[in-house]
């Protein structure tokens, strides 16, 4: 169902943590609250719940309005499910029992058969008979995910739902959970800090800072497009060299001059901050020369941190076939794809 | 702030945090009045009669009490951390049945032990008739009645305590202390005065305090070796002297002695804290040798002083000469429904308080220590503070009755079983609180809130996820505080309305009296009745140890 957040205000005491927040998610979409801890994340997704109440603003799930200023519906009645970083999972219930727990007013066996197919949609047929504690984490996690969407909720709220898992764990179930929200087709917003988390799970991913959304887009337009140098330096890893902008194609940086479409604001002339990703720089012979500072290997690639001639640090992301040493010197060129430029000072 | 929800993310659907707050400091309010009451009680000093306990009474019990903990402390530590030890790091025969049985003495009260030691011990009794007939009159037999007799009783009776925490410590830190310390090149006894006990001070020093509240609270047992302590002084105040406000002065010295013992063993634990982590399997020691049966006999040794025996002799006593009379029968119908009625009480109490502390505030938290402190507080202490109060909330609502009736009612509230049920309330309540708090502890703000978010809300919540998860711990609180209340002895005679005789209060006639074969069917009642909850509570820690 759709899900729309309209102008949400919310603070603790004196504390303003949402400021104006706006939001829509198609039915379906699974929408992403991307932020470092504090820019109010979580707070949205528990007023979505209904966990916590509204300043000002309103929230409408399917055109309905759930909260707005002195009104809001108990989180027991909004048909909303949500996932917890910690699966929260009933010790005293089997895994079947627990999925079965938001089934009230079906006969037995149906909650039974709900409860064993939502088990089997996650991966976890036959565990059913399972006490919590005898699974492992990421099997909590799952029954926790399908304990949700059991009832069939309206949405599903999913808070750093892998934040307790190991690194490898978290991709494998972040893909499957994808696949399993996709399938079941229900509309999703997820909390994470993790852009990796995000990049894998979402369609959409909103950028939060300060209890505002500073931007709203798709995974690719996030990375290669952000609006700003909070977005950028948040998103990805990369360095801001300092340049000065030659024509409406050419921006001349660290001493040479590369090419890409310069937005309209800026002007021959001015002195603009570029982003350079670790893939912007490549090695070439023509290239300048570079000292490597330091290297982490990353399996098919080596992420180095160069210092250039003029003393100035950029990341290259290269073939693990380079292995350069640390202290070693190579070419390389700036190469963006595309450029992506912010006034100098100033965003 | 809506009414609906609290702006806290911690508070719950009950989120009215004012109403319990002041919940809360209603619940501490007889422990914090007792308190100071006690306290305020020497400003109003009954000067002749403490002049005569100042020079005739303090000095002799301050001295008796505090040779008797030291005693009591260093040979109840002696025999808990070394058992905790063998047991906990040793295989030899029986190690596995001792780990366990070494609890039992838990469902024996100190007087219990006290009286069997001195029926089976002194001139008349068995083993002193034996012996004479053997090897003469004129055979030594060491003094029964003595310090060193009951300090070596009361060990007896409180060692389980260091044991099941030092034990504990041995068994989850030990093993790895041990690895440590020969990694670096100690021998395994260097190991244990240089790595292990140092490790396990944390725990040892919790047990230790345990035994010193207990000595320091003891009335039975200083009651039946006519030993004078404060409780028994404070007694005799009371009941022989009449005086309320000497009594009053002598619990402020006890209490003194209380605060002192907390802040020694505040100090003694220092910045330590208790760190768990279990390294499983490895390091336990067969015995072999001479060392086996040495481990195996001072185990034996200890558990048939403290329970087989007395266990025996009780038997044989009730067997011989128990009556099953009716005023047997009219104590045991008492004892049971008063253990009832006060478990049912205090365990609602400890409910309310333990959702009054989880959806109130930061002062409250204050309250709930206050109210959960009186299991510090001595029964008699307990005993004269509530009497006090409740004699001043008589008054005041007699004259408040008179003056707007104009009639003089005459109703007296001290000497009822209200008196009675509120100071079992507040020394009890702690043991309570915390067998549902450590249950509370499961249901979690997320629990509740992914509940909710599952459509299960208010008094569902209730039914479909606290009660099933509180009622182990509910049940705990139960078990706990009725074998509490059934053992206690010095709030039960100092309170009880007038020829309210409990199991206890029997114990206590028959033994002042020396009539110790009557005594051993009610207190056989006891013991057997307080075996149910060490055995339950045993199996399950047990278990825990075991599966984890």
């Amino acid at each position: 169902m759709q899900l729309q957040l309209d102008n949400l205000f919310h603070s603790y005491g004196s504390q303003a943590v949402l400021r104006g927040l706006n939001l829509q998610l198609e039915s379906g979409e699974i929408g992403c609250l991307l932020g470092p801890s504090g820019c109010g994340k979580t707070t949205a997704l528990r007023c979505v719940a209904g966990f916590e109440s509204l300043d000002s603003g309103e929230i409408k799930v399917g055109g309905v309005s759930l909260s707005r200023k002195g009104f809001t519906e108990p989180p027991e009645r909004r048909q909303i499910g949500m996932v917890f970083q910690e699966a929260a999972l009933l010790p005293h219930l089997t895994a079947s029992d627990n999925v079965a727990f938001g089934l009230q007013g079906l006969p037995v066996a149906e909650r039974r058969a709900r409860a064993e197919e939502n088990l089997a949609m996650v991966g976890l047929a036959g565990v059913g008979e399972h006490y919590p504690h005898e699974l492992s984490g990421g099997q909590q996690q799952r029954v926790a995910l399908a304990r949700a969407l059991a009832p069939h909720p309206r949405l599903i709220l999913l808070d750093e739902p892998f934040a307790n898992l190991d690194v490898s764990l978290r991709q494998r179930l972040g893909r499957e959970v994808r696949d399993i929200l996709k399938s079941a087709g229900v509309t999703t917003l997820l909390v994470t800090h993790d852009q990796y988390e995000a990049f894998m799970l979402a369609d959409t991913i909103g950028v939060m800072r300060n209890g505002v959304i500073a931007q709203w887009g798709t995974p690719h337009e996030i990375y290669h497009h952000p609006v700003n140098r909070d977005v950028a330096a948040f998103v990805g890893r990369g360095v801001f060299l300092e340049g000065v902008v030659r024509s409406a194609d050419t921006v001349e940086v660290a001493g040479v001059v590369v090419h890409g479409e310069v937005a309209a604001q800026h002007h021959a002339g001015d002195t603009v901050d570029i982003l350079l990703r670790p893939d912007d720089v490549i090695e070439d012979a023509e290239g300048q020369v570079a000292t490597v500072k330091r290297r982490a290997f990353r399996g098919a690639t080596i992420v180095y941190t160069l210092s250039l001639h003029n003393g100035e640090a950029v990341y290259a992301s290269l073939s693990a076939e380079t292995d350069y040493p640390e202290g070693a010197s190579l070419r390389v060129r700036i190469a963006p794809a595309h450029l992506v430029l912010f006034g100098g000072g100033a965003v | 702030m809506s009414g609906v929800v609290g702006s806290l993310p911690r508070s719950g659907y009950l989120a009215e945090s004012r109403y319990w707050s002041a919940i809360a400091f209603l619940v501490a309010l007889p422990t914090l009045a007792s308190l100071i009451i006690v306290v305020l009680s020497l400003l109003h000093p009954d000067t002749e009669i403490l002049g005569h306990l100042l020079r005739h009474v303090l000095p002799r019990v301050t001295v008796n009490t505090i040779l008797l903990v030291a005693g009591v402390a260093m040979l109840a530590g002696l025999i808990g951390v070394g058992l905790g030890w063998l047991t906990a790091m040793y295989h030899f025969p029986g190690s596995r049945f001792f780990s366990w049985a070494l609890l039992l003495p838990m469902a024996m009260p100190g007087y219990v032990m006290a009286f069997v030691a001195i029926g089976f011990l002194e001139y008349s009794g068995p083993v002193q008739t034996l012996l004479r007939s053997w090897a003469g009159a004129e055979v030594w037999f060491p003094p029964i009645r003595s310090r060193g007799g009951i300090i070596v009783v009361m060990a007896l009776a409180l060692y389980p305590y260091i044991y099941l925490l030092a034990r504990n410590a041995f068994l989850t830190q030990g093993r790895q202390a041990l690895e440590v310390g020969q990694s670096l090149g100690l021998t395994r006894r260097q190991g244990f005065f240089r790595v292990a006990l140092p490790m396990a001070r944390p725990w040892i020093a919790g047990g230790l305090m345990l035994v010193v509240m207990e000595t320091l609270a003891d009335f039975g047992t200083v009651s039946v070796f006519n030993y004078d302590t404060f409780t028994t002084a404070i007694y005799q105040s009371w009941f022989s002297l009449f005086s309320i406000s000497s009594a009053l002065q002598l619990a402020f010295f006890l209490l003194l002695l209380v605060f002192v013992a907390v802040a020694l063993e505040y100090r003694w634990r220092g910045r330590t804290a208790y760190i768990t982590s279990l390294s499983p399997g490895a390091g336990v020691v067969t015995l072999t040798g001479a060392g086996r049966w040495v481990a195996f006999g001072s185990a034996l040794l200890v558990l048939l002083l403290a329970f087989v025996l007395p266990c025996l002799q009780l038997l044989a006593w009730s067997i011989r000469n128990g009556q099953i009379d009716a005023r047997f029968l009219d104590s045991g119908l008492r004892t049971l429904s008063l253990a009832t009625i006060s478990a049912l009480m205090i365990a609602a109490v400890a409910i309310i308080l333990v959702y009054a502390l989880r959806n109130a505030g930061n002062v409250a938290r204050l309250a709930g220590r206050i109210a959960t402190l009186g299991y510090a507080l001595p029964g008699t202490v307990l005993a004269v503070g509530i009497y006090t109060q409740i004699s001043g909330l008589n008054g005041f609502l007699n004259s408040s009755l008179e003056s707007l009736t104009g009639a003089s009612p005459k109703f007296f509230l001290q000497g009822t079983v209200l008196a009675m049920l509120l100071a079992y309330l507040v020394r009890f309540l702690a043991v309570a609180y915390q067998a549902v708090d450590a249950a509370m502890q499961r249901v979690t703000v997320r629990i509740d809130e992914s509940a909710r978010s599952l459509g299960v809300g208010g008094w569902q919540l209730l039914r479909r996820v606290h009660v099933p998860l509180l009622r182990g711990g509910l049940l705990t609180a139960l078990l706990l505080v009725f074998v509490d209340v059934m053992k206690e002895m010095p709030i039960t005679l100092m309170t009880r309305p007038f020829g309210w005789d409990t199991f206890a209060v029997r114990v206590y006639e028959m033994t002042a009296e020396g009539q110790w074969e009557q005594a051993a069917l009610p207190a056989l009642s006891i013991v057997l009745t307080g075996l149910i909850p060490v055995i339950i509570l045993t199996r399950a820690s047990s278990h825990a140890v075991a599966t984890r």
